[in-house]
C-alpha cells in the first residue's frame, strides 16, 4: 500500500466534500436540526398539560387540590365546572385531561378511599400515555401531603423509570439519534459517492491507475470517516450543552466503539455502491438498509420486546442494536467497559465481515 | 512494420448492445489509426476491451506484445484511456483534475509540475487553469481529458470520440494535437463518428454493427469503389429513400446531405446517369463527377454487404 495514493485520493475526495456546500451543510446542519426536533418538538415529557377539574362540590379541599394542580410545572389547570360530559370538556377546554372529584371529596378524604376519575385526550397518544404514567404520582403525593400517611387507592398503573426517574426524553433520544445520523451519514455518502464515480465513468480511470483498489477504499473513505467522528462530537456536544446529557462512563471506549460504528456504516455504503449503478438506486439502498432499521429495530423507537419475535431476530443483526447498547450504556449507566464486550465484540465482527465483504466485491468490479 | 495493438477474432456480446461480432485487425505502431462507425457500431466495447475494462468473450487482444485477459498491469501503465463519456471531477479545477490525473499515475513530484505544465500549454488550457472543470466549453473539456489521458506519456492512446459534441474549430484543434502526438511516436488508435475526421487518419477500420467492413488508408479505401461517384444535384434538397433500389445500370444511389451520390460503371456518362436517377427522383436536375470519400466507401459497404459480409477491399 502506498500512502501517497491514499492522500492523493483522500484529498481529492476532501475538495470534493468541501466543494459541494449544500451538502456539507445538509451534512453539518442534520445532527441539529434532529436534535433540536427531537428535544423540544418531539419530547415525550410534558410540560403545562391543560387540565379541566370536574368539581360538583366546590370545598377548600378541593381548591387546594386544584391550587396544586395549576401550581405544577407539569400541568396547567385551564378550568374548574361543576359538571359535564368529559369528551365534550376535552374539545371545548382543548385540555389534555379531564379530572372529577366526587362529590363528597372532601369527607372522603378523612375516609378514604377517595376516588379520582380520569380521562386522557387519546388522540395525541403520546402525551396521554406520560400523563396516565405522571398524573396519578402526582394526585398520590398531593392527597397523602394533605391527609398525613393514608394512601388513596387509585386506579393507576406504576411506571418507574430506571436511570431516567423525571422521564428526561434527552437521555432516550441522544444516543438513538448518535446511531442512526451516523448511520445514515456514513453509509449514505459513502454509497452515493462511490456511485457517483461509476456514474460519471471517473471510476474507470481510477481502476486503469497505478492505484490497488485498497488505496483507492481508504483514500475515499477516510474523508468520510472524519465526517462521522465529527458528527459524532457535534451530536455529543450538542445533547451536553442544550440537553444536559453527560457522558457517565467511559469518553475513550465511547469514541473506540463509535469508531467502529462508523468504519461498520461505511463499508455498508461501500457495499450497497459495489450492487447498484446509479446515485439514486444508493442512496434508497443506504436509507432502507441503514436509516430505517436503525430507526424502526435497533430499540432506539420502539423497545425490542415489544417486537413481534421475527422481527426480534432480524434487530440482532443491525449494527445500530448493538452500538445502541453501548452508547446507553456509557452515558446513561456509565457501565464498566467489561459489561460491554458482548455488544463490541459483535459490532467488530460485523465491521470486520462487512468490510472485507464490501472491499472483496469492490476489488472484484475493479 | 511493428504493431502496437493486435486483434484477432474479438467478440463480446452484452445484451445484443455495442457488440463485437468477431473483429481482427492490428495498429501499426506510431499511427493515428481511426475507428469509423455509427453509434452502436461496438466502437466504445472494442476501446474498452483494449483498456483491460472489459474481457473479450472470445479472440485474442493484444496490446504491445501483452495480452488484455491476463496481463492488464504492464498493459495500464502503456496506454492512456479517454473514454467516450466525460470522465473527469466537474467540481474539480483544470489544474486539479490533470493533479490528481498525475498522482494516480505515480507521476513523480519532481517531474509532475514541468510535464502538467506541458500539457496545460500543448492544449492552450493555461489560462482555464484555474477554472471549474464543469464550466468548460465541450471541447475545452475534450482537451483536458485527452492531457490527462497524457500525463505520464503513454506510448499507446485510446481516444473513444473525443470530438463528439465538440464545435468545428475546437475540433480542428484537437486533430492538430494528434497530429503533433504522431510527430512524436505515440500510436493513437481514435474513434469517431465523424467522416471528415477519417481522412485526417493514417489508416481506418470501417465499424458496423460489431464487423470490420472496411480497412486501409482513406485513399486506397476510396479507390475500392467499383465504379465512378457522381453527384447529383438539385434546386431543393433531394432524398431517395434508403431501400430504394437503384435504377438498373447505377450500382449504387444515396443521400448524402441534401444531394445524392451515384455510383456507376466505369464509362457511364453524366447526361445518361441523371436520366436513370431522374427515374426515382425526378427533382434532380445538375451532376457533376465527385471525389469518393471514406463516407461513400461506407455506405457502399454497408447498402452492398449490410455488414454481413467483410467485402473485397
Amino acid at each position: 500500500m502506498n500512502l501517497r495514493f491514499i492522500i492523493a485520493m483522500a484529498s481529492k475526495e476532501f475538495r470534493h466534500i468541501l466543494r459541494d456546500g449544500q451538502t456539507l451543510t445538509i451534512i453539518l446542519s442534520l445532527p441539529v436540526i434532529m436534535m433540536f426536533l427531537f428535544g423540544y418538538a418531539l419530547k415525550s415529557e410534558i410540560d403545562n398539560a391543560r387540565i379541566v377539574l370536574i368539581d360538583p362540590n366546590p370545598s377548600p379541599a378541593s381548591e387546594r387540590l386544584a391550587e396544586a394542580l395549576d401550581a405544577s410545572r407539569l400541568f396547567s389547570l385551564v378550568g374548574v365546572v361543576p359538571g359535564g360530559n368529559p369528551q365534550e370538556l376535552l374539545v371545548e377546554y382543548r385540555a389534555s385531561a379531564i379530572l372529577q372529584v366526587e362529590p363528597g371529596y372532601a369527607n372522603n378524604l378523612q375516609d378514604p378511599p377517595v376516588q379520582i376519575g380520569a380521562w386522557f385526550d387519546g388522540s395525541d397518544p403520546a402525551t396521554a400515555t406520560t400523563l396516565r404514567n405522571s398524573l396519578p404520582a402526582f394526585l398520590r403525593k398531593h392527597l397523602s401531603a394533605i391527609t398525613g400517611n393514608k394512601t388513596p387507592e387509585l386506579v393507576s398503573v406504576n411506571v418507574r423509570f430506571l436511570f431516567n426517574p423525571e422521564q428526561k426524553s434527552a437521555l432516550f433520544f441522544v444516543p438513538g439519534l448518535m446511531a442512526s445520523i451516523l448511520a445514515m451519514i456514513c453509509a449514505l455518502l459513502t454509497s452515493v459517492t462511490v456511485t457517483k464515480e461509476k456514474e460519471s465513468g471517473t471510476l474507470a480511470n481510477l481502476r486503469i491507475s497505478r492505484l490497488h483498489s485498497k488505496e483507492i477504499i481508504i483514500g475515499k473513505l477516510l474523508p468520510y470517516f472524519v465526517i462521522g467522528s465529527v458528527t459524532g462530537i457535534f451530536i455529543l456536544a450538542i445533547g451536553r450543552i442544550a440537553f444536559n446529557v453527560p457522558i457517565n462512563g467511559s469518553v475513550g471506549f465511547l469514541a473506540t466503539a463509535t469508531a467502529i460504528y462508523i468504519v461498520t456504516n461505511l463499508a455498508i455504503g461501500l457495499l450497497i455502491s459495489t450492487v447498484v449503478e446509479k446515485q439514486q438506486h444508493a442512496m434508497l439502498g443506504a436509507l432502507g438498509i441503514t436509516m430505517m432499521p436503525t430507526i424502526m429495530l435497533s430499540g432506539f423507537v420502539f423497545p425490542i420486546a415489544s417486537l413481534p419475535k421475527i422481527l426480534q431476530y432480524l434487530s440482532e443483526i443491525v449494527p445500530a442494536t448493538w452500538y445502541l447498547k453501548i452508547v446507553r450504556g456509557v452515558i446513561l449507566k456509565a457501565a464498566e467497559s467489561s459489561t460491554l464486550s458482548t455488544p463490541i465484540l459483535v459490532l467488530s465482527g460485523m465491521g470486520f465481515v462487512l468490510l472485507i465483504l464490501a472491499s472483496r466485491r469492490f476489488a472484484k468490479e475493479k | 512494420m511493428q504493431k502496437a495493438i493486435s486483434i484477432e477474432g474479438i467478440a463480446h456480446d452484452h445484451a445484443g448492445e455495442n457488440a463485437l461480432r468477431g473483429v481482427s485487425f492490428s495498429v501499426p505502431s506510431g499511427s493515428l489509426f481511426g475507428i469509423i462507425g455509427a453509434d452502436g457500431a461496438g466502437k466504445s466495447t472494442l476501446f474498452r476491451i483494449l483498456a483491460t475494462l472489459l474481457k473479450p468473450q472470445k479472440g485474442r487482444a493484444q496490446v504491445l506484445q501483452w495480452n488484455v485477459e491476463n496481463e492488464y498491469h504492464p498493459i495500464r501503465a502503456t496506454i492512456g484511456y479517454m473514454p467516450q463519456r466525460f470522465s473527469l471531477y466537474q467540481d474539480l479545477t483544470v489544474w486539479e483534475n490533470l493533479n490528481f490525473a498525475a498522482d494516480i499515475m505515480d507521476i513523480h513530484k519532481r517531474e509532475k509540475f514541468q510535464i502538467l505544465n506541458e500539457l496545460l500549454a500543448f492544449s492552450r488550457l493555461s489560462p482555464a487553469k484555474d477554472r471549474r472543470t464543469g464550466r468548460l466549453s465541450g471541447g475545452m473539456k475534450q482537451k483536458l481529458a485527452l492531457c490527462c489521458a497524457m500525463v505520464r506519456k503513454p506510448k499507446i492512446l485510446l481516444l473513444d470520440e473525443p470530438t463528439v459534441g465538440v464545435d468545428p474549430v475546437t475540433r480542428k484543434d484537437f486533430w492538430d494535437m494528434l497530429a503533433q502526438l504522431r510527430g512524436q511516436g505515440t500510436t493513437t488508435l481514435v474513434s469517431t463518428p465523424y467522416m471528415d475526421e477519417a481522412e485526417l487518419c493514417d489508416e481506418v477500420l470501417l465499424l458496423h454493427q460489431g464487423r470490420v467492413v472496411g480497412q486501409g488508408t482513406p485513399q486506397t479505401l476510396c479507390q475500392t469503389l467499383p465504379g465512378s461517384l457522381w453527384n447529383i444535384h438539385g434546386s431543393e434538397s433531394l432524398h431517395v429513400f434508403a431501400h430504394t433500389e437503384p435504377p438498373f445500370p447505377l450500382i449504387s444511389l444515396y443521400t448524402m446531405g441534401g444531394d445524392l451520390h451515384a455510383l456507376a460503371p466505369k464509362g457511364m456518362e453524366g447526361p445518361q446517369i441523371l436520366a436513370e436517377v431522374q427515374r426515382v427522383c425526378p427533382r434532380a436536375q445538375h451532376i457533376l463527377e465527385a471525389t469518393a470519400r471514406v463516407e461513400d466507401v461506407l455506405l457502399f459497404a454497408l447498402r452492398n454487404g449490410g455488414g454481413k459480409h467483410e467485402p473485397h477491399l
